[in-house]
């Protein structure tokens, strides 16, 4: 097991935009880092370079203490579970299982246990004879799985490695994942587009956008003090309702909402999640009308719009607004995030 | 709807008749007697099928030999240009070298030389070699298919990288990378070569016929041409020359007929 970190890595492909900009990250020992980020933000690219399949341009990472950012990939005893599963389709699942041993020259007697030990913690016994071809993509799943655990590598790279499963199975998959990385305790820098994914499974999470990092932290410090304005979307499910300054400064009908006294002065935008607003009866709070109502069964989301401004409030299932209906909103002060002109949360 | 699909049965039938017509013929004829072929009208079939014609042209020159000869010779070639093509389309698509793109390009442009343009070039490289008359001579100027490699190349494009990405995790080495995981994935193009590869060279004629002046190394096609030049009356006994000369092709089309489709879709070219 070992500690990664990353000194400000930079990665341009094709003399492009840079897919990642001076990136430093610290991923302790055993932790369950997950890289958080939209679509083509670098997520992958992060993998590749700690795996040594890409180079950086410029930067450094280090396992444990040593630099390995010019060691060849199977120097590096890093072991990666790749989106698609990369299966060895020509060899059966026994045969996937031992090629990393195979590979680093481990004698066939120190194989089998280790592989009858892997095999056991995934339930794969029953599968040792099948190719690729006749599992199922959960089955899959857990192969991949079991082909990066053989070898005990000293940290686990995962690219989204769910987001080709149906939601039940994804579901499933990862409190497996949660409960195999606290047996093996090994470091594990898993990589999703899912916040759900991140918030459940993760001790650290780092948030990605266009290359930059733009948070590292807890689930509960990103949830409850988002670094910055995009993070306050991101994270979260819906993600935090931000009005632009403009829509209250002026009054009206968000000047209600967020009352002068509370309003900070270098703000570009405020924040609120939807659990933090509640709903109130029309005549108090600030005036808006319901557009939309979704019910989860235990709670809802009411969508509400006011002055061109869309909101979302979280309430419970109880006694539910109907759409049309004109209804109140309000908040706390403490609930606010403040947010300035470059997007960064005020201090 | 229906009709159309009659339709399109009925033209299939109608060429593969027309295809399958010459063999016919040559398959008849070798079973006339003689002179049977030079009456009015032919024949369809003759009434009394001569099987002897058989035995009297496969004896008539060292036949066995021949066909050794064409095995030994087609076997070399298949296993050189399934060598060649995998190393070489492999590195293609996947190796980064300098001069990738312009030495393939060359390679392509070689597609467009008529084999015929470098026939007098190989042999006087054979000849340079002191290799005229033997089996390295005959062999080594057919070991590369540039056809063979642009094949390989396609199909190596088709491999997720991924795959080779894991193997190299899995501490693989480039090596072990391309014979472990690539070539596995590339079988069936290399059947597809293979099969090729044999037809081509079992039914090449100019180069063996060049290459071997002597007996000693004639394919069977240059037999069933030296059968020509000395019995050139006699169309029955070089005709069950040729149709014996056939039956391995038939037999590896046969059973390998499904590589033959794949080659033709991935490239596109044949
Ligand atoms: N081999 C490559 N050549 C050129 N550009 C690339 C290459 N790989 C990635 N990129 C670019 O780099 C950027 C980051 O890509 P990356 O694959 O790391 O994104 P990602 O966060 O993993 O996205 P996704 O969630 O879609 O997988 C993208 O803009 C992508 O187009
Ligand atoms: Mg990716």
């Amino acid at each position: 097991m070992a500690s990664v970190s990353l000194e400000r890595l930079s990665k341009i492909y094709d003399q492009r935009v840079p897919a990642l900009s001076e990136l430093s990250l610290d991923i302790p020992d055993g932790a369950f880092t997950v890289l958080l980020g939209p679509s083509g933000c670098g997520k992958s690219t992060v993998l590749r370079l700690v795996a040594g399949l890409d180079l950086p341009d410029s930067g450094r990472i280090r396992l444990d203490l040593r630099d390995v950012t010019r060691l060849p990939p199977g120097d590096r005893d890093v072991a990666m579970v790749f989106q698609h599963y990369a299966l060895y389709p020509h060899l059966t699942v026994r045969e996937n299982l031992e090629f990393p041993l195979r590979m680093r020259r481990v004698p066939p007697i120190q194989r089998r246990p280790r592989l009858l030990q892997v095999a056991e913690l995934l339930q794969l016994g029953g599968l040792l004879d099948r190719l690729p071809s006749q599992l199922s993509g959960g089955q899959r799943q857990r192969v991949a799985l079991g082909r990066a655990l053989v070898r005990e590598p000293r940290a686990f790279l995962l690219d989204e490695p769910l987001s080709n499963l149906d939601a039940t199975l994804r579901a499933e998959l990862r409190s497996e994942l949660s409960r195999l990385h606290q047996r093996v305790g090994t470091t594990m820098l898993y990589v999703t587009h899912d916040q759900i994914e991140a918030m459940t499974m993760a001790d650290r999470i780092a948030v990605l956008r266009a290359g930059w990092l733009e948070q590292e932290g807890t689930p509960a410090e990103l949830y409850d003090a988002p670094a910055t304005s995009f993070v306050a979307g991101f994270i979260g499910a819906p993600g935090m309702n931000l009005l632009p300054a403009q829509t209250w400064r002026e009054g009206g009908v968000w000047g209600d909402l967020i009352p002068a006294a509370w309003r900070r002065d270098r703000a570009d935008q405020a924040g609120v999640r939807p659990e933090a607003l509640r709903l109130v009866p029309a005549g108090q709070g600030a005036a808006a009308e319901v557009t939309l109502v979704e019910r989860f069964g235990a709670d809802a989301l009411v969508h509400l719009s006011a002055g061109g401004e869309q909101l979302v409030v979280r309430a419970a299932a109880g006694a539910l607004p109907s759409r049309g209906q004109p209804i109140g909103v309000a908040t706390e002060w403490a609930a606010l995030h403040w947010f300035g002109p470059d997007g960064r949360r005020l201090p | 709807m229906r009709l159309k699909r009659l339709l399109g049965w009925l033209l299939a039938a109608l060429v593969s008749a027309l295809m399958l017509a010459p063999f016919l013929v040559m398959l008849s004829t070798s079973l006339m007697e003689e002179f049977a072929v030079f009456r009015e009208p032919v024949p369809l079939w003759p009434a009394h099928p001569q099987w002897q014609n058989y035995r009297e042209a496969l004896t008539a020159l060292p036949f066995g030999r021949f066909f050794l000869n064409a095995l030994v010779f087609s076997g070399l070639v298949v296993v050189g240009q399934v060598v060649t093509a995998a190393t070489a389309g492999y590195a293609f698509a996947r190796l980064r070298f300098p001069g990738r793109r312009p030495l393939f390009a060359v390679t392509l442009g070689l597609l467009m030389v008529p084999a015929v343009v470098l026939l007098i070039p190989r042999f006087l490289l054979i000849h340079a070699l002191g290799w005229v008359d033997s089996v390295p001579g005959l062999v080594s100027t057919e070991l590369v298919s540039v056809w063979g490699i642009f094949l390989v190349r396609q199909a190596c494009q088709a491999v997720p990288r991924e795959l080779e990405d894991a193997a190299r995790l899995d501490g693989a080495g480039e090596w072990a990378v391309f014979a472990e995981v690539a070539l596995p994935a590339l079988r069936p193009a290399l059947a597809t070569l293979a099969l090729f590869g044999f037809i081509d060279s079992w039914k090449n004629y100019l180069w063996p016929l060049i290459a071997t002046p002597s007996l000693d190394h004639r394919t069977v096609e240059v037999g069933v041409g030296t059968l020509h030049g000395l019995y050139g009356s006699s169309w029955p006994h070089q005709m069950a020359a040729a149709v014996t000369a056939l039956v391995p092709l038939l037999l590896v089309f046969l059973v390998l007929q499904r590589y033959f489709i794949r080659g033709i879709q991935w490239t596109g070219y044949r």
